[in-house]
Formats: C-alpha cells, sequence, structure tokens
C-alpha cells in the first residue's frame, strides 16, 4: 500500500556543506535517508606517493597541505614518527617539545573554532561564525607571529623547531590564553542553551560506543559516544604525561555532545596552554634542535607513529630502506578519512537538512581524506 | 570528565529566555571595537618573520646550490660556471652564476630554501613582507636573477583602477627589469 519511492540523488561535491569536494550518493524516500555512501578522491593528490620521492625534511612542508586547517599538529606527527624511527625522540629538547606542545594545541583551538563556526552556520546559526574567527584570527597571527605563515605552517624540524620564539611571543600568548575561556563562554551563551540548536543537534546521528570502536572512530566523535580514549593520555607523545588535563567525554553519542566534548576541549587545551607558560619560562632559550646529522637517513626498519590530531587519531606509518634519504614507503592514516565511514550509519533514517550537521560534526577536512 | 548537559530551565518552556541569552551576546557585541580590516585601503603589517615573495643577493650568493637541492617541489633553477679571477693578486677558481630562476607561481613559501643558504646573512629570503603578487599572466611569477633582486622597484598598488583604465593595472605587476 506505502511503496517505498526510493531516489537517488547526489549531495555535493559542489555543496557548500560538505566542506569541500564531499560527494554523497543519497538514496533517499522523500526526505528520510535510506543509505548515504560517501564518494570521495576529488581531491587527492598522491601526498603519500609524494613522499616516496623527496627526502624526510622535505615532507614536511607537503604534511600541511592535508589536514589544511591543522597543519601543526600534521608536522608534528610527521616529525615525531621520523624521529622515532631514528631513535632521537629522547634526544629533543624540553624547550623543543614545549614549543611543539604549544603549537599543536594552538592548532586544536583553531581547528575546533573553524569546525564551530562552519557547523554552526551550515545549521542555520550565523552569528558565532563570526566571533570564532575573530579568536581564529589570533590565533593565526600567534603562528605569522612564530613561523611566518598562517596557515600551511610548515613548523617543525626533524630534530627540534625551526627557530626559538621571538621575543615577546609568550606575552601575546599569555593574553590570548587569559581572554579565551571568556570567548568560549560566548560561543556557548550562542548555541548549549539555544532551542533550535538543540532541536537540530539532539538524538541525531547517534552512534553507539560499540559502533564508535568498530567503525574505528577516533576523536572527538568517538569521545562523544563516552569511550575515554586520547591518545595524549593513552600514549603521551612529547611531554603531554607532564601536564594536567582532561579529557571530556559525552554520553549519549549524538551531535550535541559531540558539540559539548569539543568546546569541553578547547578549554583544556587552554588550561594545557596556560600550564605551558611556565614551564617553558623555566627552559634555557635557543635549546630547540637535538644534536643529529642534517642529513636524515634513518636505520631500516619501519615505523607507526600517531598523535592525536584535532580531528582523530593521526598516524604515519613509514618504511625505510636504510640506504636512502628518502622514505621507501610512506603511509598516513587520517582521522577524517577513517571518521567519515561512519556517515552512513549516522544517516540512515534521518532527514537530508540533517545531513548537513552530520557532515559538520564528523569535522572532515577534504584535503586528508583524499590526501 | 564527562561533559554537564545543560539543566533545563523551567522558563525556557514558554518565555524563550534561551534565545534571548544569545541576543544578550550579540548586543553586547555591537558596541565592541570593530576588528575587521578594509583590506586594500587599509593593510595590516605582516610579522617579522612574515614568509613572503623572495629576495636574492647576487653579491653574497656563494653559487653553492644548497636551496636548490632542499627546495621540496624543485622550482629553483641555477646554472653555475667556473672562472679564473684575481683575487688581491692570486688567480683563484670562482664559480659564477649565469642563471638563478625561480619559478615563483609553484613556490608554496615553505622557506626550506632560506634555511638552507649558508652564507650570512643569507643570499636568499622571504621576509620581505610582500604578499601581493596576483599577476594576469601567471608566466609573469617566473622570476630571473635580476628580477629577484630588484622587483621591489615596480609601482606599488595604490588603490582601485579607474573605469577603462586597464593600463594602470597593466604597468602594476609589471616588473622592471635588472640593471646589472
Ligand atoms: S620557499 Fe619556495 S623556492 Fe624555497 S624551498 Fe620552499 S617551495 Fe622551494
Ligand atoms: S644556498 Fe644561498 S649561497 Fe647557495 S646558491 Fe642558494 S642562494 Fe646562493
Amino acid at each position: 500500500m506505502f511503496d517505498v519511492h526510493e531516489m537517488e540523488i547526489n549531495f555535493g561535491p559542489q555543496h557548500p556543506s560538505t566542506h569541500g569536494v564531499l560527494r554523497v550518493l543519497l538514496s533517499v524516500d522523500g526526505e528520510r535517508i535510506i543509505n548515504a555512501k560517501p564518494v570521495i578522491g576529488y581531491l587527492h593528490r598522491g601526498t603519500e606517493k609524494l613522499f616516496e620521492h623527496m627526502a624526510y625534511p622535505q615532507c614536511v612542508p607537503h604534511t600541511d597541505r592535508m589536514d589544511y586547517v591543522a597543519s601543526a599538529t600534521n608536522n608534528l606527527g610527521f616529525v615525531e614518527a621520523v624521529e622515532k624511527l631514528m631513535g632521537v625522540t629522547a634526544q629533543i629538547p624540553k624547550r623543543a617539545q614545549l614549543m611543539r606542545v604549544i603549537l599543536s594545541e594552538l592548532q586544536r583551538i583553531s581547528s575546533h573554532l573553524l569546525w564551530l563556526a562552519t557547523h554552526a552556520i551550515d545549521i542555520g546559526a550565523m552569528t558565532p561564525f563570526f566571533y570564532c574567527f575573530r579568536e581564529r584570527e589570533q590565533i593565526l597571527d600567534l603562528f605569522e607571529n612564530y613561523c611566518g605563515a598562517r596557515l600551511t605552517l610548515n613548523c617543525m624540524r626533524i630534530g627540534g623547531m625551526p627557530d626559538d620564539l621571538p621575543p615577546g611571543w609568550l606575552d601575546d600568548l599569555e593574553e590570548f590564553t587569559g581572554k579565551f575561556d571568556a570567548a568560549v563562554d560566548e560561543y556557548e551563551s550562542l548555541l548549549t542553551n539555544n532551542r533550535i540548536w538543540k532541536r537540530r543537534t539532539v538524538g541525531i546521528g547517534v552512534i553507539s560506543p560499540e559502533e564508535a570502536i568498530e567503525w574505528g572512530v577516533t576523536g572527538p566523535p568517538l569521545r562523544g559516544s563516552g569511550v575515554n580514549w586520547d591518545l595524549r593520555k593513552a600514549l603521551p607523545y612529547e611531554c603531554y604525561s607532564e601536564l594536567d588535563f582532561e579529557v571530556p567525554l559525552g554520553i549519549n553519542g549524538d551531535t550535541y555532545d559531540r558539540y559539548l566534548c569539543r568546546m569541553a576541549e578547547m578549554r583544556q587545551s587552554n588550561r594545557i596552554l596556560k600550564q605551558c607558560i611556565p614551564m617553558i619560562n623555566a627552559t634555557p632559550a635557543g635549546d630547540i634542535k637535538a644534536k643529529i646529522s642534517r642529513v636524515v637517513r634513518p636505520p631500516e626498519g619501519e615505523v607507526y607513529h600517531s598523535i592525536e590530531s584535532p580531528k582523530g587519531e593521526l598516524g604515519y606509518y613509514i618504511i625505510a630502506d636504510g640506504k636512502s634519504t628518502n622514505a621507501y614507503r610512506c603511509h598516513v592514516r587520517p582521522p577524517s578519512f577513517v571518521n567519515l565511514q561512519a556517515l552512513p550509519a549516522m544517516a540512515k533514517g534521518h532527514l537530508v537538512a540533517d545531513l548537513v550537521a552530520l557532515i559538520g560534526t564528523i569535522d572532515i577536512v577534504l584535503g586528508e581524506v583524499d590526501r | 570528565m564527562r561533559v554537564e548537559h545543560p539543566k533545563p530551565r523551567w522558563t525556557d518552556r514558554f518565555l524563550l529566555l534561551d534565545l534571548f541569552e544569545g541576543l544578550k551576546t550579540t548586543f553586547y557585541e555591537l558596541f565592541q571595537p570593530k576588528v575587521t580590516v578594509r583590506y586594500p585601503e587599509e593593510r595590516l603589517e605582516p610579522a617579522d618573520r612574515f614568509r613572503g615573495m623572495f629576495k636574492f643577493s647576487y653579491d653574497r650568493c656563494i653559487a653553492c646550490k644548497l636551496c636548490a637541492q632542499a627546495c621540496p617541489i624543485d622550482i629553483i633553477y641555477i646554472d653555475v660556471h667556473d672562472e679564473q679571477r684575481e683575487v688581491d693578486g692570486k688567480m683563484k677558481k670562482l664559480k659564477v652564476l649565469d642563471r638563478y630562476d625561480i619559478d615563483v607561481k609553484r613556490c608554496m613559501f615553505c622557506a626550506l630554501c632560506e634555511e638552507a643558504c649558508p652564507t650570512k646573512p643569507k643570499s636568499i629570503w622571504l621576509t620581505t613582507k610582500t604578499y601581493e603578487l596576483a599577476s594576469y599572466d601567471r608566466n609573469d611569477l617566473y622570476f630571473n636573477m635580476q628580477e629577484l633582486e630588484y622587483w621591489d622597484e615596480r609601482p606599488r598598488y595604490t588603490g582601485l583602477p579607474e573605469e577603462n583604465a586597464p593600463t594602470q593595472l597593466e604597468g602594476q605587476k609589471m616588473l622592471t627589469g635588472g640593471h646589472e
């Protein structure tokens, strides 16, 4: 009697809410999604293959271009993987470690701000966009003062950091961290209690902890389901084990909980930054590079190293043949790519309008999905 | 740590107070100073370390090609030849630079070339605080040795072009050639 009139439509790749060139092949019955199939590959640049043809230090600027809104963490993952392969992880000076932590936490905040801005604007809340970009601009200014670039930072080197902090940088950082908690309160005042926001997010795209683990989801989408897995705590790298922070966990695993998780994560990142400032003041200035040879030629072997990028577990798998200065093979495990696989499971049964919220809540960057 | 869900308030049910909470924020922000910049009329000064357009110094360069080796995408083209020259009364073999070209349109401003340069101060550097590199022809962004050294003599952008004045735009992107 009630026939299902299934229709196939394309969502994207030129849709503004897909955050890049993601195409979702939808089977819909009226407004209900029966199946959603992400079709990727529009931004494929062959980064992994490029890595095979470049000396290790030259790969670092290319890692910027994968997750282009969080390039510091991409740099960090790559340089740490190579350092682990060379066995020099312990030689990295304390100051360099702290600088890496500061840069990657700033990057986490800036990535989450961009996520919040676009996620909110997708759902229809225009105002947070402006306030998020205001604070993001301050972070980008900090990056610019440190390394000279705003987006594609190229701010880490194998064995340390390229430059010491410029004078006055820590004061700027302190000023930013002092103001940032109030800024998060401001975003929350616009969204957290807002009934329209809640209608659009509560109960949308629920993913249970078991399902999330089965799909290999990491980062805030996993923690939004209440699984306590943060690589900064689970497998501490750099000096995260000395820092005091908490991992926010969601309860219901819906879009709203993932939103709350990321908001809490921004506050925790700010807390880490505040702790880092006195610690970095206690280290000798200029001690930013380990004493390793200029030519990076790791011994034969393979390594997998993963870090907690703003979007989840970012891993680099490198095989070195011991003779050349190029990697024999480099594989990247990008968080966006894996998290995107959970989209069909999340979208089933929801309305097409909710798909926009779902793509936003997974927080994908297509540069990273396609590499 | 579990995230805290906001507690439901009885006022939310009929007074729409949750919406006024957001409106309060926007109203407060209405009276805050502006943070935006009206770009072509107002410009921000880039940071001291800002990586922008290159500058090259022929006099300092020792033609060692380290910058070309460091470049991840191989866009620095260097040709050298050896020359016997008299320096302080002695004959010395010197490397002389014939060609030093950078294909700036492909550059990703990673500054690895600057880092690799062994001379002090650097012979190639990106901290010129110049970022307005747009041009109407992609080949205008292929810079040879003279252009890399003297590009800053090109006329600066001085405001929006008048109507029907394409010649002005033409001149704006023109890179005055070198003089040795
Ligand atoms: S800044 Fe440009 S020219 Fe220099 S190494 Fe990087 S890509 Fe090559
Ligand atoms: S590295 Fe410096 S000195 Fe050597 S060729 Fe390049 S610009 Fe000249």
